[in-house]
């Protein structure tokens, strides 16, 4: 059957002639990616309780240093390029979490 | 003019693309093609505060280049039409409100440039004008922006999406001058075959720009042999692979002479830009730098220039619509 006859299968042609992402690898990095981040923050907590602050004080400092080293690498347009290797879903889902 | 078959029409008063200009952006100037290009811009701003403003500039300074190398002087030009792919056409009608021609602000997507030359010869053909002026461009920024993420975000883009092209082309049509000319028009209609992706543009335009091409063929009569090249405005490698097969499967062989000015434009391994390049600029560059130069060197003598677009924009895609594709020929003979 001709695939332009329906967008069914259409739709089933162009499926078979797109690429897929390569999701293992994507997936591979933002882990890792991810969970160096989160090592980060966590030596930011430390640091903190050792200089006496409380848990939750300690988190809000953690955020606090986490967003402004964000927004600062956006600033030197390299946030970007970390975001393309390492999946940027992570990297929002990762903020939210923190 | 006449009308051919059933949706092309020949140009009877022969209408000479007179001269092209195009200025492109930092991506651009790293591709391919750019030695063919008037000017090669570094910065995506432009020297400008925003993205909007850049592409302003670019559609301004290209329309400024081909005004003053064709030697008309911009009291002779009778009409001008321009687009971009920004909401209101922006970019265009700011960029050009000081140019001092009669504007018409029109929107095919990316098909745009190939729509302002359909509409342009229309003009000259029918003795309306003299000279018109056409142009159209996009930037890769302003565009992602709009449609799709903004690109702090740093969004992972799969295989099948396209890189809009930064800059913008343009060309003077006339009613004297020796060739190039535009010698047929076929308009397209818009044809949804249900893509509802937005990083898969090339397959959501592809069955637009077969339709429009084997309406070609079957209106006049020609072959693809006839031409020396076909080239499609910005369906990337897997628009280009589709058209190839379901043109064959309907007849009409175009591997030989057949090429898409989104798959020349960029080189897809060194340049990381996936399925292509896209946008306005993209067939709007490659044919005022590229094509151009090879039309008046004589290394090609018979294109047929298919400019698609995606009719679409970010809240049909929110709403879950589907893409309609649009593609409009133009055949351009020395």
């Amino acid at each position: 059957m001709n695939p332009l006859e329906t967008k069914k299968s259409y739709q089933d042609y162009v499926d078979k002639k797109s690429p897929n992402s390569p999701i293992i690898k994507n997936c591979f990095n933002a882990f890792w990616v991810g969970g160096l981040i989160c090592v980060i923050g966590e030596i930011i907590s430390q640091y903190c309780k050792f200089r006496s602050l409380t848990t939750t004080l300690s988190g809000t400092v953690v955020s606090i240093s986490l967003i402004f080293i964000s927004a600062f690498l956006t600033a030197i347009n390299v946030f970007n390029r970390i975001g393309k290797f390492a999946g940027a879903r992570e990297f929002s889902s990762y903020y939210r979490i923190c | 003019m006449k009308k051919v078959g059933n949706q092309t029409y020949r140009i009877e008063n022969p209408v000479t693309i007179l001269e092209t200009a195009c200025i492109v952006g930092p991506k651009e100037s790293g591709g391919p093609l750019a030695k063919d290009f008037d000017k090669c811009v570094e910065d995506e701003f432009y020297g400008e505060s925003s993205w909007e403003k850049a592409e302003s500039r670019f559609i301004k300074d290209t329309v400024d280049t081909v005004i003053s190398k064709s030697g008309i002087p911009s009291s002779k030009i009778d009409a001008c039409y321009a687009g971009d792919l920004l909401n209101q056409c922006i970019s265009s009608s700011f960029g050009l409100r000081e140019l001092n021609i009669p504007f018409f602000g029109i929107f095919g997507a990316c098909s745009t440039f190939v729509e302002s030359l359909i509409l342009g010869s229309i003009g000259v053909d029918g003795n309306f004008f003299e000279n018109v002026l056409c142009a159209a461009s996009s930037h890769f920024c302003s565009a992602e922006k709009q449609f799709r993420f903004p690109l702090e975000l740093g969004n992972q883009r799969p295989p099948t999406a396209q890189w809009t092209v930064t800059g913008s082309g343009a060309c003077i049509l006339s009613k004297s001058g020796s060739g190039p000319y535009i010698t047929h028009i076929t308009p397209g209609k818009i044809v949804d075959m249900g893509i509802k992706d937005a990083n898969s543009m090339g397959a959501a335009m592809a069955p637009a720009a077969i339709d429009t091409i084997i309406t070609h063929f079957k209106d006049t009569g020609r072959s693809p042999n006839y031409y020396d090249g076909i080239f499609t405005g910005d369906l990337g490698y897997i628009g280009k692979e589709i058209v190839i097969e379901m043109t064959k499967s309907k007849g009409y062989n175009l591997k030989n002479n057949y090429n898409d000015c989104g798959v020349l434009i960029f080189d897809k391994e060194k340049q990381d830009t996936h399925s292509g390049g896209s946008g306005c600029a993209c067939c709007a560059s490659v044919f005022s730098g590229h094509l151009f130069k090879k039309l008046k060197d004589k290394k090609l003598k018979r294109i047929l220039l298919i400019a698609t677009g995606a009719l679409t924009n970010s809240t049909t895609s929110q709403q879950g619509e589907s893409i309609p594709g649009i593609a409009h020929a133009v055949s351009i003979e020395i």
